[in-house]
């Protein structure tokens, strides 16, 4: 095999763990502070899609409107989560898991069903933003310049919320509710807004990866579910609530995938899940987690 | 032991010697379960087919998910391995139905047994995670082994079992094959449910409720916790797997889909609709299921949608299903009672939403499913239903007003609108924008009402209600 094919076939993971990243990360950060595995992130990612491509739709194709699009695609999600995270979510936290877990479920039927009410069951896409649309050569394997700036934002958000989270007052805050949100409550800080406030973010992040997917995968209903299994196993991996956890395991996961194609085609699905499954079993909370 | 001892904490609905509980319902079903392929259509048959099928299913969850406390999302898997090894011994191997019924359920035990050493190790969410982890890999398996499974095209024609000793039965000779399956599936089914409850009320089903109760205790007088759940997780997989080979041979196939995790959260809705504190909950909930299902999707295609609604109203308003609604219902406590048709006193606003308008207008979304597909006696369940909701909904609202220090009686000056209007719409034809502005109108005190704040401390018509006071914590 050749050395240009190899290093495109880990370019190519490499993409496929970038955007898994920032889809990833938030449903971490989610199930740190709050120990549910929120199934309907997925959902959130798909709505993000959909918003980016009514926003596109209204202002005009090409030009600034891909980002203006990303960017209030992710606003959207992030109110959603907002209203539903004080509406809904509030009163489930004192509940067994199992509640939380089925809620988030019943989310990602409600939406699954409005994103068909409002946008069909028709395949949409967006066109890359002009600046963004060319390709260049690197080591002999062609790459889309679009590929190459999300690989630039996957680690720009990780190495920002780890700075986040381990160098600022509010970082401080959130890491305490992580460990003991009770001690913390009663020191008189308002826990209940920091819950708000990472969920909020958690879906802005969730609706940000979805308005992002859009240049290069199209909008289909059914790409919640598909991509929620995907961002599971990567948080699985990588350890739950480890923002470096989510980032290592979704290079991970797009690199067994890559390379799995090569050694055992048509069974590369199997072997990441089969990976999980083995993390899972030696080390429950992952390769970078805490136990909890 | 001549008669089942039953703990403090387990409810039992009509338990004592109330006329429920003398009347021998589960052989009632089970005769009219027999009965359907002669006094209904062949849809009906089907219905009831893949109602017996999942009751099973879900019985076979419950044993985990009510009786040992452990949440399993990958139920499915189990299901599926059952589906795939029955399937594949009576397709590719041509194996009678009498070697790969058992084979599938010891297929499926033997997995579960492996799979289940390793999910019992994790506490909580992990081993949810892992049971989903598990079932994907019988997903992957099953959607890319193309030689065995099918692959993405799955195994279809899979064929009925020889049923020709049944045709010589009298009375069963005429009977279509599919239909002798039916009857076949159901004794099946009877017999396996027989089995379950026997081992949930046996002293082996006594430990798994203490170990969900409290392992730590259960630990300490010397149960081995571990190898009592992998028993339960055990027995769970081989009859999850039974109900998975009769419902590849009842749907005539075999597909990757019946493994996806999805279908784990849907058995799961099921047995939790029905009420997982009771053995006989999760029937119920199938019965829910199967024919809703039917029932919206004459409607709509939004089904999904549906049930998401019903679930987000079960988990926050019936969190005990049907069978324990029901049984609250039947044995009101005084509380309720006092709640629905008391005037004195106060209802908070959080009250109002959360135990009025949530629960009311589930059951009315219920009633009205009901009343509409059946007729005569549809009409009559709905007027009564609509007495007892307006004679209610009058009550909380009064107590509502009461909270904020109003008089009961602008109660009328709530109605008073809606009233007019009804009146005023019955005179004219009105278009699409005044009708909305008018609808607008009449719900808009309803809500105002609902969103008086609550007098702090007591006022003239009692004490500020407890929950208002501690639930803001």
């Amino acid at each position: 095999m050749a050395p240009s094919f190899l290093f495109g076939q880990f370019m190519g993971g490499l993409t496929t763990a970038m955007f898994l990243f920032l889809i990833a990360s938030g449903l971490s950060l989610v199930f740190g502070i709050m120990r549910v595995i929120n199934f309907a992130h997925g959902s959130f990612y798909m709505i993000g899609a959909y918003l980016a491509w009514q926003i596109v739709h209204w202002v005009h194709p090409g030009g600034v409107g891909f980002w203006v699009a990303a960017i209030g695609a992710a606003s959207g999600v992030a109110l959603m989560g907002a209203v539903i995270e004080r509406l809904f979510f509030r009163s489930l936290y004192g509940r067994e898991e199992l509640y939380q877990l089925l809620f988030t479920y019943a989310l990602v039927l409600i939406l699954g069903d409005a994103a068909k009410f409002l946008w069909g069951t028709q395949q949409l896409s967006v066109s890359t933003p002009a600046v963004l649309a060319g390709s260049v050569q690197i080591f002999g394997s062609t790459q889309p310049l679009y590929n190459l700036f999300i690989m630039a934002i996957g680690p720009a958000i990780a190495f920002g919320g780890w700075l986040v989270l381990n160098r600022s007052g509010v970082g401080r805050m959130v890491r305490a509710a992580q460990m003991d949100r009770e001690m913390l409550d009663s020191l008189g800080a308002n826990v209940g807004t920091i819950y708000t406030g990472m969920f909020v973010f958690s879906s802005f992040l969730a609706g940000l990866s979805g308005a992002l997917v859009t240049p290069i995968q199209s909008i289909v209903p059914g790409m919640d579910v598909l991509i929620i299994v995907q961002a599971f196993i990567v948080v699985v991996i990588g350890g739950m609530g480890s923002f470096w956890g989510t980032f290592w395991g979704s290079v991970i996961y797009g690199e067994v995938l890559s390379f799995g194609i090569l050694i055992f085609p048509g069974f590369s699905l199997f072997s990441v899940f089969a990976l999980m499954a083995v993390i899972l079993i030696v080390r429950p909370w992952g390769l970078f987690g805490r136990p909890l | 032991m001549t008669e089942t001892v039953i703990p403090e904490n387990v409810r039992v609905i009509g338990s004592g010697h109330s006329l429920a509980s003398r009347i021998p319902w589960t052989l009632i079903v089970l005769i009219f379960a027999c009965t359907v392929p002669w006094i209904g259509s062949r849809y009906n048959t089907f219905l009831a087919e893949q109602i017996a099928i999942d009751a099973l299913f879900a019985v076979s969850l419950n044993l985990l998910l009510g009786t040992t406390g452990l949440v399993s999302f990958g139920h499915v898997a189990y299901f599926g391995v059952g589906a795939y090894v029955c399937g594949i011994l009576m397709k590719t191997y041509e194996l009678p139905f009498a070697v790969a019924f058992p084979a599938a359920g010891l297929g499926t035990a033997l997995f579960a047994l492996v799979s289940g050493f390793f999910c019992v190790r994790l506490i909580k969410l992990y081993f949810a995670m892992l049971t989903l982890a598990f079932s994907q890999i019988v997903w992957a398996i099953a959607y890319k082994w193309n030689d065995v499974t099918g692959g993405d095209q799955g195994l279809p024609e899979i064929p009925f079992p020889n049923l020709d000793w049944m045709s010589s039965i009298p009375g069963l000779g005429s009977l279509r094959i599919n239909d002798q399956f039916y009857l076949l599936s159901i004794f099946l089914i009877a017999v396996s449910l027989a089995v379950l409850h026997r081992i949930v009320r046996s002293p082996f089903g006594r430990v798994l409720t203490t170990i969900r109760d409290n392992p730590e205790r259960a630990a300490f007088i010397g149960v081995n916790v571990r190898a009592y759940q992998l028993a339960a997780f055990v027995v769970a997989g081989t009859f999850a797997g039974f109900a998975g080979a009769l419902y590849g041979i009842f749907s005539r196939g075999v597909f990757a889909d019946y493994v996806f995790w999805s279908k784990s959260a849907e058995v799961m809705i099921m047995t939790i609709l029905g009420g997982m504190d009771y053995f006989w909950g999760p029937p119920v909930g199938a019965l829910a299921i199967v024919w809703l299902n039917q029932e919206v999707t004459d409607y709509t295609e939004y089904w999904p949608f549906v049930l998401g609604v019903i679930l987000v109203g079960l988990l926050f308003a019936f969190p005990g299903g049907i069978v324990g609604a029901l049984g609250d219902a039947l044995t009101m406590p005084p509380r309720y009672r006092a709640f629905l048709f008391a005037f004195q006193g106060r209802v908070s606003r959080r009250q109002y939403w959360r135990k009025w308008w949530v629960p009311s207008g589930v059951v009315t979304l219920v009633v009205s499913v009901v009343a509409a597909s059946t007729g005569w006696f549809g009409l009559g369940l709905a007027l009564a239903y609509s007495v007892l909701l307006l004679w209610a909904g009058t009550v909380v609202l009064v107590k509502r007003l009461h909270d904020s220090s109003q008089s009961g009686w602008l109660v009328l000056a709530v109605y008073a609108p809606a009233l007019l209007i009804q009146y005023a719409l019955g005179q004219h034809n009105v278009g699409f924008v005044l009708w909305l502005t008018l609808l607008v109108m009449q719900i808009a005190p309803f809500i105002v009402v609902g969103c008086l704040p609550s007098t702090s401390g007591d006022n003239r018509f009692g004490p500020a209600s407890l929950s208002s006071a501690t639930m803001t914590a």
